[in-house]
């Protein structure tokens, strides 16, 4: 009898090189052998991004330091800062330039550069989205394949969420209605980063599943309109930065047990706790290299978080619109949120990595999304750049605008101090392509 | 059953009727105040396609834009329940809530990184939990996949992955899968299985599945309107989605599955919605709208000052959320009452707590009481549950408490704070009560305009504190909640209940937020009329929700989608770019900075309804089977069915049907199994159809392939349809058939034009040919019945063949059919009766039963059927 054979099946390339090495020892490539990106793994003192978010501003007069230029005074509330002060500068005195509502184009003003997208005319008070990414996202696009997370999104205080768009409810936005959400859970950060042991069989039939599904992704697009287009476009970028992980040798960090949720005691938020706890978690992923990019959303624009250790017993946004003059309680939150912010640095000071630590390696935008939240304005912003940025930042510099100037100016300072080679920052009113250069080594 | 009562053709046609009465007066009072009004251009969404007219002259009737809505929460979680019984419990991305519903917010939001890993977490998890092991993968399946004993060369039943693939993803889908996505998993699974196990296989096709965007998607494309080239009619499995996911938010029953077909006609929607709006889906879906619709679900996560309000705790915030649901569940679903009761009904559904709340002592456990008359609650806004949803944690909001009515119940628009304006009751200069101190904030006239929108309102509330408990005084000053609704007085919440009851906003309103609900976007210009017309349905109805519901998914607008938009500017005259539609791809041309002209077209389903969705020509090319015969749609209605031509039949029911003097068989057939080779007298042959002769070396000529089938369908015991003759018995004068009952033989009805969308060269003058076989091979697959046959039976466009989803098919080379016969040779005699019995012979050959072919032909090489023998049946 003559030889035949089974009729012809196509075969998916990732199963077909697997098939090739056989599933025994399995050679899994390093990262940026897969993706042609260099060398990632030997760079010492790889450069990083991120973002510290906390809502509703600060009382200005109580905030900003009383000195400028470097070793400089802080004030009331920056006061929790002075432990790390040397690697933090300060800019004062600029305003968005961009800015029509309070909380939602202070929102996407600092982190974009731009005005709000507005979503529907039904209603004016109002439903915004970004319109165009957020900054810790233009840092991801610039650091893409370099580390397992194109970027890592955490929150700390509790979200509640409202129907008033993305705006209001998060920081990180590849675009409009696009936003990458935080995760609350120290858990689930925990499970996500440090959880599940690496299977490679496994995850080689993982990624060949994502091929699968993103050939779909792809036809389906090209019967959809133009916006269902974009969103699918998102989908197609996600599952290729999963496939491209699923590749990668995440390697052998541990964080030792596992983590869990930190409940309510008596009603009353654990702040500080879920503070130290996300903070550690960070710390660790940056320093097992997974990620070059994240952001903090400490507590969401707008936020109603009741600082119930700084006396408060309603929460905050509604407590800056009744509080009388000068508003004890809405300082004594803005203090201890600057006190959460220095032990989070403080953290990454005391992450050693090469020869220095990790905050030597970090560029930090610290801001809000607006100046105060008393008279929601938007001028003499808060804004801090941290960490010293492989070298380029200064540090310990307090930069105070006689000019109002933009503080776009800022954000760009921030953004190429982690050596992102932007020409410039946001859009039309909000555009700039200086930086500070006092902040600036 | 098929009689033209079941299909009715409906006019495709929006019938608009632009009665300017009916028009929303959607002003309302305004806000007053240029310098409120006056705001900044913003960039506005793009979701309406219409430009903006300057006139007052009403936009003409449009569907709204199609979106690609990702399954919320609920909807996943549904899903997933009825695609693989298992309840899923984990996590999943957080939906959002855009302009109050997150059904809205899911036409917008996107798989970011983060989703995506979750939602592959999910997939994953989800398929360890349906295939757990080997027996749970069998049954799973539906069948086994790896035949014991295991034999290395094949080892695996590819028409049980076949099978298994493609009702996964008509159910995940919610449509009947495309042969190519049979294919791709398929593919998966046997590379899968080789490298790993079957297990392991299995799981990473439900994987697949939970992690398309077909399954995360509630994809609605349409068909092309040939009249109306800017909308798309929905496709029937789309109607069925779109109106199941609506009312249970979960995908279609198989009763709504069985309907597709019919779901183009309103009535018939109509039908269906009542009847999923009375299942306990229904119940729950319609309940988180309107959960939705108040914010309930934010109630748990409020902050309420522990020192002021002692009472208040986890159990009682939940009883809250449950006295407002029961009240909905009572009026809305149980009594389909006017839903302005909603607004006046005083019976509460309470726990003993918040009995206690309510002043109310000697409850013991949860049940109905009426609220006591002096405090004057009335309907839903004097509950407990509005009040303390809509206040601070220490203090009362009549500005929160009336911005939520005039927002969310009248569905009016109010401006934020001018730009200005502090928007602060500054606490150093709060003399008196909350409501004093309003009063003199509204004596600023930049605050004034909005905040007498609001505050009367807001007003009327105001016995009742942050936690929603009765007061008489706000410090030490009694409480004044006397306020107005646009000049209609009230002195409580009753009243202010009954006059937004009275109120006509009210009704339009709810008309509005339930069709956003349901389509999933926010109405633009084009769609005021139609939503208006929802309105007045409803008032016109009693104000019942099941009218309601009902004009909602007879209207129009919820049968059809504008035709997508794409990037249209282009910088090259002349230039072109591919451009798809659903059911082919074309090409567009760059004319005045304009892409036009796309030759794509779209829509694979093809219903009875005079429309040629699928694009081939010829409208209506639908046949539906039917008991005895099929039934062929003509001028948009299935006829009745049409019988066969067969002869009588045998059954085996021990009686002699057919009059043969044989009881139970034919042709000296008595006793048959599932495949079988049946052998007949010649003169039986030319007998079962006169144009088959079976002596001649062609006998593969439709005459042939009828014969067959009724020789077949005659030998009774279950055997259904078959092919042959496989050989014939010269000495004497037999000749024998393959016949197959209808597991192993399944018969479908289709069209030569469907045939030639496979392979262009089957047509009626040639119905059994190689070209027909391929037709009918990859017609077969792309059914998920893997190869096949025929024809069998024939009319000048309905053709009848046969499926075998059981078979195995192998690549031969047409040298080893020669060396089994002669007269079997490539490329000039690869189909007639030698290469038939060869294929057969080949086929037990390799262990198989029997076998067909070629399905198809290549460089030398048929694709050959083989079907493996039946199981013994015990």
């Amino acid at each position: 009898m003559s030889t035949w054979r089974r009729a012809p099946l196509s075969r998916r390339t990732l199963l077909r090189g697997l098939m090739r090495g056989t599933a025994v020892g399995i050679a899994l490539p390093a990262l940026e052998a897969m993706t042609g990106r260099g060398v990632a793994h030997a760079q010492a003192s790889p450069d990083r991004f991120g973002v510290w978010f906390w809502g509703n501003g600060v009382k200005a007069d109580r905030w900003v330091p009383t000195t400028t230029g470097a070793g400089w005074t802080p004030n009331e509330a920056t006061a929790p800062l002075l432990p790390v002060r040397d690697y933090v500068s300060v800019v004062s005195g600029c305003e968005i330039k961009t800015a029509t509502h309070p909380h939602h184009s202070g929102m996407t003003g600092i982190l974009t550069g731009q005005r709000y997208h507005q979503l529907g005319t039904v209603r004016d008070t109002i439903a915004t989205t970004f319109a165009g990414q957020s900054v810790d996202q233009i840092a991801a696009d610039a650091f893409e394949g370099l580390s397992p997370f194109r970027s890592l999104e955490l929150g700390v205080t509790r979200f509640r969420g409202t129907d008033e768009g993305s705006t209001f409810q998060h920081l990180s936005h590849n675009g409009p209605n696009n936003f990458n959400a935080s995760e609350y859970s120290p858990r689930r950060v925990y499970e996500r980063l440090f959880g599940v042991p690496a299977d490679p069989q496994l995850n080689l039939v993982r990624a060949s599943v994502l091929d699968a599904v993103g050939g779909q992704v792809g036809q389906l697009s090209r019967r959809l309109g133009h916006a269902d287009q974009l969103r699918l476009e998102q989908h197609l970028d996600s599952l290729r930065t999963l496939e491209t992980r699923l590749e990668a040798d995440i390697g052998a960090c541990t964080f030792g047990d596992p983590v869990t949720d930190i409940p309510d005691v008596e009603g009353l938020e654990q702040i500080a706790e879920k503070s130290r706890v996300m903070s550690s978690l960070l710390a660790l992923a940056l320093a097992c290299d997974l990620t070059r990019v994240f952001s903090v959303q400490y507590s969401t624009c707008g936020s109603g978080v009741i600082f119930w250790e700084a006396g408060a017993t309603d929460g905050l946004h509604s407590t800056c619109h009744t509080e009388a003059n000068p508003q004890p309680i809405v300082h004594a939150a803005t203090t201890l949120t600057m006190g959460h912010l220095a032990e989070f640095l403080q953290t990454l000071i005391d992450t050693p990595e090469g020869d220095g630590n990790l905050l030597d390696r970090c560029s930090i935008l610290c801001t809000s999304e607006l100046t105060d939240g008393y008279t929601h304005s938007n001028a003499d912003f808060p804004l801090l750049v941290a960490g010293l940025g492989n070298g380029r930042l200064r540090g310990g510099t307090h930069y105070r605008s006689s000019s109002a100037e933009n503080t776009s100016h800022g954000v760009l300072t921030a953004l190429r101090g982690a050596g992102v080679a932007a020409t410039g920052f946001g859009a039309d009113d909000g555009y700039v392509e200086t930086t500070i250069s006092a902040l600036e080594t | 059953m098929y009689g033209p009562s079941r299909i009715v053709c409906v006019p495709l046609r929006p019938a608009v009727a632009l009665v300017a009465g009916l028009l929303v007066a959607a002003a309302g009072p305004g806000c007053g105040g240029d310098s409120v009004k006056t705001r900044a251009p913003q960039l506005v969404d793009t979701a309406d396609p219409l430009p903006q007219t300057d006139d007052d002259t009403p936009a003409p009737w449009g569907p709204m834009p199609a979106a690609a809505r990702r399954l919320t929460d609920a909807r996943y979680r549904a899903s997933v329940a009825s695609l693989l019984d298992l309840e899923y419990a984990g996590d999943l991305p957080l939906d959002y809530d855009l302009h109050g519903y997150v059904t809205v917010g899911a036409a917008g939001v996107t798989v970011s990184p983060y989703d995506l890993e979750i939602y592959e977490a999910a997939a994953w998890s989800l398929a360890q939990a349906a295939v757990p092991s080997a027996d749970a993968r069998d049954l799973r399946m539906g069948c086994a996949v790896v035949a014991p004993p295991a034999d290395a060369d094949r080892s695996l039943d590819l028409g049980c992955i076949d099978r298994f693939v493609t009702d996964l993803l008509e159910r995940g889908f919610r449509r009947p899968p495309t042969a190519e996505e049979v294919d791709t998993l398929r593919d998966l699974y046997v590379e899968v299985a080789e490298l790993a196990s079957p297990d392991l296989a299995t799981q990473a096709v439900i994987a697949s599945v939970l992690l398309s965007p077909h399954f995360l998607y509630i994809v609605e494309v349409g068909a092309t309107d040939p009249d109306v080239p800017d909308e798309r009619v929905l496709t029937e499995w789309e109607l069925a989605s779109r109106l199941s996911y609506f009312l249970t938010d979960a995908p279609p029953d198989a009763e709504l599955r069985s309907a597709i077909g019919t779901l183009h006609d309103p009535e018939v929607r109509s039908a269906h919605a009542a009847r999923l709006l009375a299942t306990e889906a229904g119940r729950a879906a319609s309940t988180r709208f309107f959960v939705e619709t108040l914010d309930l679900d934010r109630l748990d996560a409020v902050d309420k000052d522990a020192e002021l309000y002692p009472t208040d705790s986890p159990s009682l915030r939940s009883a809250m959320v449950g006295e407002l649901t029961a009240l909905w569940q009572q009026l809305a679903l149980e009594e389909d009452a006017d839903l302005r009761l909603l607004l006046t009904s005083e019976a509460a559904r309470v726990t003993p707590e918040l009995a206690a709340l309510y002043g109310i002592d000697d409850v013991a456990s949860d049940t109905w009481v009426t609220l006591p008359a002096d405090q004057a609650r009335g309907g839903l806004l004097g509950r407990a549950g509005f009040s303390a949803l809509q206040s601070t944690a220490t203090r009362t909001s009549p500005t929160f408490r009336g911005k939520f009515v005039r927002m969310r119940l009248l569905c009016e628009d109010v401006p934020p704070p001018p730009e200005d304006v502090i928007p602060s009751l500054d606490g150093a200069s709060g003399e008196g009560t909350l409501r004093e101190q309003l009063e003199q904030h509204m004596n600023d006239p930049a605050c004034l305009p909005c905040h007498q929108m609001m505050d009367p309102l807001g007003f009327g509330l105001e016995h009742l504190d942050a936690l929603g408990r009765w007061r008489d005084t706000d410090g030490s000053a009694p409480v004044d909640a006397s306020g107005d609704l646009d000049g209609v007085p009230f002195t409580d919440a009753r009243g202010l209940g009954a006059a937004v009851a009275a109120d006509p906003r009210f009704g339009s309103c709810l008309a509005r937020q339930l069709h956003r609900h349901a389509v999933g976007g926010l109405e633009g210009e084009r769609q005021e009329a139609e939503v208006a017309d929802l309105g007045a349905a409803l008032q016109a109805g009693g104000h019942r929700l099941s009218t309601l519901v009902a004009a909602i998914v007879a209207s129009d607008g919820f049968a059809r989608v504008a035709a997508p938009t794409t990037e249209t500017s282009c910088e090259s005259p002349g230039a072109t770019r591919p451009c798809a539609g659903s059911c082919s791809d074309g090409v567009e041309t760059c004319v005045g900075e304009i892409w036009q002209g796309c030759t794509a077209t779209s829509a694979p389903h093809e219903a009875c309804d005079g429309v040629d969705a699928d694009c081939d020509g010829i409208a209506d090319d639908v046949v539906a089977s039917c008991p005895d015969g099929i039934a062929v749609c003509t001028d948009g209605e299935l006829e009745e069915c049409v019988g066969l031509d067969r002869s009588p039949r045998e059954t085996c029911d021990g009686v002699d049907n057919d009059g043969d003097g044989t009881i139970d068989g034919d042709h000296g057939i008595e006793h048959a199994m599932a495949v079988d080779v049946i052998t007949v007298p010649l003169a039986a042959v030319s007998a079962a159809h006169e144009g088959c002769d079976p002596l001649a070396a062609d006998t593969t000529l439709g005459a042939c392939g009828a014969a067959a089938n009724r020789i077949c369908a005659a030998a009774g015991c279950g055997l259904s349809t078959g092919y042959g003759p496989v050989a014939i018995d010269l000495v004497d004068d037999r000749a024998s058939f393959v016949c197959l009952d209808a597991e192993h033989a399944v018969t479908v009805s289709t069209t030569f034009s469907e045939l030639q969308s496979h392979h262009g060269g089957c047509s009626v003058a040639d119905p059994v040919s190689p070209s027909c076989n391929a037709s009918i091979h990859r017609s077969c697959r792309a059914r998920g019945l893997h190869a096949g046959f025929g024809s069998l039976e024939h009319g000048s466009e309905t053709v009848l063949v046969a499926c075998t989803p059981t078979a195995e098919v192998f690549q031969v080379p047409y040298d080893a059919l020669t060396t089994l016969d002669a007269e079997c040779s490539w490329p000039d005699a690869i189909f007639d009766r030698a290469c038939r019995g060869a294929m057969h012979t080949w086929c037990v050959d390799q262990g198989f039963a029997t076998g067909h072919g070629p399905l198809e032909n290549w460089e030398g090489d048929a694709w050959i059927a083989c079907i493996p023998a039946p199981e013994a049946s015990p």
